[in-house]
């Protein structure tokens, strides 16, 4: 069966008593991509995935994995899915390869299938001395990687994955990224839901981003960054009286972000040759002013950005970024 | 969904007896990574056995049934029967609770096997039980004088009786909102063999009562193992034991089957 969208919802709406988790909410994920659910906490991520893995009945709308419409056919989207959701699911008390072949064989694998598998994922995910160990004395890197291993037994066709790295080192959460990269070469579609922009940078062909239980925006990483404008550069002065040189020199371009920190703003609207000759005038201004400058970065929007830009959210005085 | 055809709902009646197995494994496999859970089935019935013996032994007459060890054996029995079952009622508890449970739902499993793994591990222990309880029983001076037959009729009565009081202790751990609470309600379970012939002959009792106890399964088990084990006719016994406990098999599975796909349905968010 070929679909051009695995994940398709129409108007999906959940309430949980008189708030509504999910509002009218309408996106699309095409087949072999990574489609990033984003949003603050309580933004409705967990109650979306919880809906496509049929979990949860919507209130309103539809939805169809796979093809098929969750709620009418959810056995038929049971058998091509999987899900690695926000809490361990997968049995402590047992070893992880026996997880493995119990949720295999709860798929209905023939045995050797069970047997094959199990070993090659231990295998991928570099759990193979920890198979006949119980999961509970796995650390928490390794048991986010044998659930993501149990979720691919039945080698699901679509995905699901709850803040898949939440918690997780930097080594473990690169090494995840990696596994999903080479999932996704395969032909699998992910859906995977964060609150950290550069997973979804990293990970994501779109972004669908949530608050309050609706869409506010969607489209490619780099759609959404060129939403939130423009570059600029970061000049943090050594003293008050070089902020006041600074702005003096530079003008209406300059903008003091932040007087404590001695913060002075300018935004660039060049890029590549016409970029540099803007970032050399302004250091040249600088020198020529006497302004001494005590470090300075330049900034380029990132999902950070249009999070807070969405989210409506003040972001955090930023300091420049690498010294000088 | 349309109707499937005749040889996938073989192939699926095949299925379903995997998942009931596997998840059956994984019962055995939490007594193996706990074997304290087998306290219940172990050392419980023999200090049950020895206590029951000394404490009510010279104190309780029980007429024409011989020595009170005897008599109360067959009580016991369906007491160890109730402890195993316990395990269930947590088992089943902590299940609900557990982020394992999202991934038994995603499965096109049988789900219901979610549930009848524990009971099937369940019996395995009460047989474990049966074997301690009958061990300390000789030990005490029980002389049963069942054939082979009538044992094995004690057996198939036993795991009956245990299957009954295991789906019960499931439903309740469906009920409970916590371990604690599903443990704290388990105790339903217990009561009811007090207010039985299990330990002490129904005749002794205020009238009222004795209407109550003669009528309820507990009594018509003990009765019937009591009957079976010193070899009696078990009478009329034997016939509603069958379907008193095969109504509550039937019924307590058909409940927990309803709530575990409601409790699906309205799941925590």
């Amino acid at each position: 069966m070929t679909c051009i969208d695995a994940i398709a919802t129409v108007g999906l709406t959940k309430r949980y008593g008189k708030t509504a988790a999910l509002c009218d909410v309408s996106f699309q994920a095409s087949t072999g991509t990574v489609t990033a659910l984003l949003g603050p906490n309580g933004a409705g991520k967990t109650t979306m995935v919880r809906i496509l893995s049929t979990l949860l009945r919507p209130d309103e709308g539809t939805a169809r994995v796979g093809g098929y419409d969750v709620a009418r056919e959810p056995e038929r989207v049971r058998a091509c899915i999987g899900l690695t959701g926000q809490s361990l699911s997968v049995d402590d008390k047992l070893s992880g390869l026996d997880n493995l072949a119990m949720f295999g064989r709860l798929h209905r694998l023939p045995w050797p299938v069970v047997r094959e598998r199990s070993a090659r994922l231990l295998d991928i995910f570099d759990l193979g001395g920890a198979g006949r160990m119980a999961v509970k004395v796995y650390s928490g890197g390794m048991r986010r990687k044998l659930d993501l291993a149990v979720s691919l037994m039945a080698e699901p066709s679509i995905l699901f994955l709850d803040e898949p790295t939440s918690g997780l080192d930097p080594a473990s959460r690169h090494a995840l990224w990696d596994i999903i990269r080479g999932l996704v070469a395969h032909g699998t579609t992910v859906l995977l839901t964060t609150q950290q922009l550069d997973e979804a940078d990293a990970l994501a062909g779109s972004v669908v981003f949530i608050d309050a239980g609706r869409v506010v925006a969607t489209g490619t990483p780099s759609e959404l960054k060129a939403r939130a404008g423009q570059a600029w550069f970061d000049l943090i002065a050594a003293t008050d009286a070089d902020v006041i040189r600074l702005t003096a020199v530079l003008g209406g371009l300059a903008v003091v972000a932040d007087e404590a920190q001695r913060l002075v703003r300018v935004a660039v609207q060049g890029s590549g040759l016409a970029g540099m000759q803007e970032l050399t005038a302004i250091i040249g201004a600088a020198v020529r002013a006497g302004a001494c400058i005590e470090r300075f970065g330049l900034h380029e929007p990132d999902l950070d950005d249009v999070y807070f830009q969405l989210t409506g959210h003040a972001r955090a005085a930023v300091a420049a970024g690498q010294a000088a | 969904m349309t109707a499937l055809p005749a040889r996938t709902r073989r192939q699926s009646a095949a299925w379903v007896a995997s998942d009931y197995w596997e998840m059956a494994k994984r019962s055995f496999r939490h007594i193996r990574h706990d074997p304290e859970q087998l306290v219940n089935v172990t050392l419980q019935p023999v200090l049950i056995v020895v206590l029951v013996d000394f404490l009510f032994g010279g104190a309780i007459k029980t007429g024409t049934h011989g020595s009170y060890i005897n008599f109360v054996m067959p009580g016991i029995l369906v007491v160890t029967a109730a402890f195993a079952a316990v395990t269930t009622t947590i088992s089943v508890a902590a299940d609900m609770l557990a982020g394992v449970i999202d991934r038994f739902r995603t499965l096109p499993m049988a789900k219901s096997a979610v549930i009848t793994g524990h009971v099937i591990a369940d019996l395995a222990r009460s047989l474990c039980g049966l074997a301690v309880t009958i061990a300390a029983g000789y030990a005490v001076g029980f002389r049963p004088t069942a054939g082979i037959a009538g044992w094995a009729a004690v057996v198939a009565v036993f795991l009956l009786v245990t299957l009954a009081l295991s789906l019960l202790a499931a439903l309740i751990g469906l009920l409970g909102k916590s371990v604690e609470v599903a443990q704290q309600l388990a105790a339903i379970i217990i009561i009811p063999i007090f207010f039985s012939s299990a330990m002490v002959p129904a005749g002794t009792m205020p009238p009222w009562l004795r209407v109550v106890t003669a009528n309820q399964p507990v009594t018509q088990a003990v009765d019937t193992l009591r009957a079976l084990l010193l070899s009696q006719p078990p009478g009329d016994h034997l016939w509603l034991t069958l379907t008193e406990l095969g109504g509550i098999v039937v019924a307590a599975f058909t409940l927990a089957a309803a709530l575990f796909r409601r409790r699906n349905r309205f799941s925590r968010s």
